[in-house]
């Protein structure tokens, strides 16, 4: 007797690829068709889980490829809590398919929402990324000029990278009812004010994640013709859902979806879908803190872990350090020295330093 | 001796002026008007500084000497921290945008940093003179009364001449754009006065006939482009003697 499954390797075998394994020991990674090479220009975005593909790739030498980087006089603690370095530009979380195609229509200046900025009590907000920045941006004009930079600097990220690793996240959002711009967050979350008559929730559908990210890959491959991307479904659950059910079955539809439009995804050219869902979820709680929620480190690890050996070719750079102090060290030596002079030429019968507190002048 | 005893009489207190380098030209301005003066100039105070676990302290002696003191004290303390971050061009060229006035130029070259990150920068090199002013502050049994730094100079080229460049091969030769300095003269004016706000002490601003109707130094009291001259010294002597 002969049928087809009798010689698939074991990897297609849940008793031999599954059964009885530690969490550790599962391998559910299929041979990508391209590696990512030492000095690839590496672009990452996504949901939250994406800020950890793109700490990992840094420690393992990989640096992304970042197109607005910290000031050297920030320190790293300064600049991670104004969000440089979590991506390769400051674009902040991006949870949906919806708000990748939008960020790079705005970039590129094919679509200007309406909603432009949101005046807050102790600050200006991008209702684009209304957490990018600590109490919002400080004027208007602020935010403008830093728009303008940050527009660039997605241009510069996506017109020029080699490869893309996008962490799928979520199919709920809301979305502007005049002209359908898609928020990160419901407004009123962390900015803004939600407006029943003026906002809207949407929760896409598999064609409508498929038909956004169709539509980026396109438009950034008329830029950028050699881009590749690497798919990934965050694992971790909805925090809430807007939907009237319980958050389990919403995240079970969203996780659904996503995964099956990263499925039809990767048919195309120089798309791959990495399994990392699929290699926390396989874990069942052993990789989820006691909120059911939070991915812990060893969960992240064993996924990088793999995403190292299937995707990243050996890399023996190492991280590079900024360096704050030069400058700083430079500009205290310039004005000590014009301090200096100055003792050069004191007043005469300076009556300045007293040793004895007695001795007044 | 009692013709000594009436002369002390009829002199007054001297003003007492605690800082670094600006109370030289405070110092200089007495010694030409006769003013009375106690300058404490940390400058030329070796050890009047001291490192407690890495945190600048008065030593005793100055401490006691403050104990003692019954007047105000004008603190001229630091005041060089927006010079010492933005005097010179940095080899990645920044700017901001001030809060208190969005309209100022900026840089063409520059990227745009926060403000809110830029004054965090400038807090962090301000810290140890922060320190000491809190310190003074407990010390003084008068008021006490922080002299704002002088304004800016607005003349690159003037500048550029005053500093030592042979002292330091491999930096860029560039003064920093007027108004980038400006800006970052008022954000450290605004640290300052709320820490003053914060402690209870006044921020006195810069004598308001040093500068031009744009906010910059006018060029009669020009010193070498970190510091004021005599002159400036004079108008602050001035405003000390109305506050005491």
């Amino acid at each position: 007797m002969s049928h087809p499954y009798l010689d698939i390797p074991d990897a297609q075998r849940w008793s031999r690829a599954m059964a009885g394994r530690t969490n550790e020991a599962i391998d559910p990674v299929s041979s990508p068709p391209f590696r990512i090479g030492v000095g690839s220009r590496v672009v990452t975005a996504g949901s939250c889980f994406a800020q950890h593909v793109a700490r990992h790739l840094r420690e393992q030498g990989h640096a992304c490829f970042e197109t607005e980087p910290a000031h050297p006089l920030l320190t790293p603690a300064l600049a991670e809590a104004f969000n440089y370095g979590i991506y390769s530009a400051r674009y902040g979380n991006i949870y949906t398919t919806r708000q990748l195609l939008q960020l790079w229509r705005r970039a590129t200046g094919i679509f200007v929402p309406v909603d432009d900025i949101w005046e807050g009590a102790d600050g200006w907000y991008d209702p684009f990324r209304p957490g990018i920045q600590p109490g919002g941006f400080s004027s208007a004009r602020e935010y403008q000029e830093d728009r303008r930079q940050h527009f660039a600097a997605v241009r510069r990220a996506f017109g020029e990278m080699d490869v893309f690793v996008f962490t799928l996240g979520l199919t709920e959002c809301w979305a502007s009812r005049e002209d359908g711009a898609v928020y990160p967050l419901c407004p009123g979350v962390a900015a803004g004010d939600y407006d029943a008559g003026r906002h809207v929730l949407l929760n896409f559908s598999v064609d409508e994640v498929v038909a956004d990210l169709r539509a980026f890959i396109d438009e950034v491959r008329q830029v950028n013709p050699h881009m590749r991307m690497i798919l990934t479904v965050s694992p971790v659950p909805l925090a809430a859902t807007a939907e009237p059910r319980h958050v389990l079955a919403a995240t079970t539809y969203s996780k659904a979806v996503l995964r099956v439009a990263a499925e039809q995804l990767c048919r195309l050219p120089d798309v791959y879908y990495f399994p990392a869902y699929e290699i926390v979820s396989a874990a069942g709680p052993g990789y989820f803190a006691e909120d059911r929620r939070t991915v812990l480190e060893h969960g992240v690890r064993h996924v990088m872990s793999l995403f190292s050996r299937h995707v990243l070719e050996v890399s023996s750079s190492t991280p590079v350090v900024a360096s704050y102090e030069d400058f700083v060290q430079r500009g205290k030596a310039i004005v000590d020295t014009l301090c200096d002079e100055q003792r050069l030429d004191p007043p005469q019968g300076d009556p300045g330093w007293r040793e004895s507190s007695d001795d007044r002048a | 001796m009692s013709w000594l005893t009436n002369r002390r009489a009829a002199m007054p207190d001297p003003l007492w002026c605690i800082g670094h380098s600006h109370v030289t030209c405070v110092a200089r301005a007495a010694e030409i008007t006769g003013t009375p003066l106690q300058a404490l100039n940390f400058w030329g105070m070796p050890g009047a500084i001291e490192q407690d676990d890495g945190v600048s302290r008065l030593s005793s002696a100055l401490e006691q000497q403050l104990r003692q003191h019954e007047g105000p004290v004008f603190s001229m303390i630091g005041g060089a921290a927006h010079g010492v971050l933005g005097m010179l061009v940095h080899p990645r060229r920044f700017d901001f945008v001030l809060p208190a006035q969005p309209a100022l130029p900026l840089d063409p070259a520059a990227e745009v940093l926060p403000a809110l990150a830029v004054r965090r920068v400038l807090e962090s090199l301000m810290m140890d003179y922060l320190a000491l002013m809190s310190q003074v502050q407990r010390l003084c049994n008068g008021r006490l009364f922080h002299l704002e730094s002088p304004p800016p100079f607005a003349d690159a080229q003037r500048m550029q001449a005053d500093i030592p460049w042979d002292m330091y091969p491999g930096m860029r030769h560039e003064i920093s754009p007027a108004y980038f300095r400006y800006k970052l003269w008022r954000l450290h004016s605004q640290i300052v006065s709320d820490w003053c706000a914060g402690a209870g002490a006044t921020l006195v601003p810069c004598p308001p006939q040093s500068v031009d109707e744009s906010g910059f130094m006018r060029e009669s009291y020009y010193g070498d482009g970190a510091h004021a001259n005599a002159a400036y010294g004079e108008l602050v002597l001035e405003q000390m003697r109305r506050l005491a």
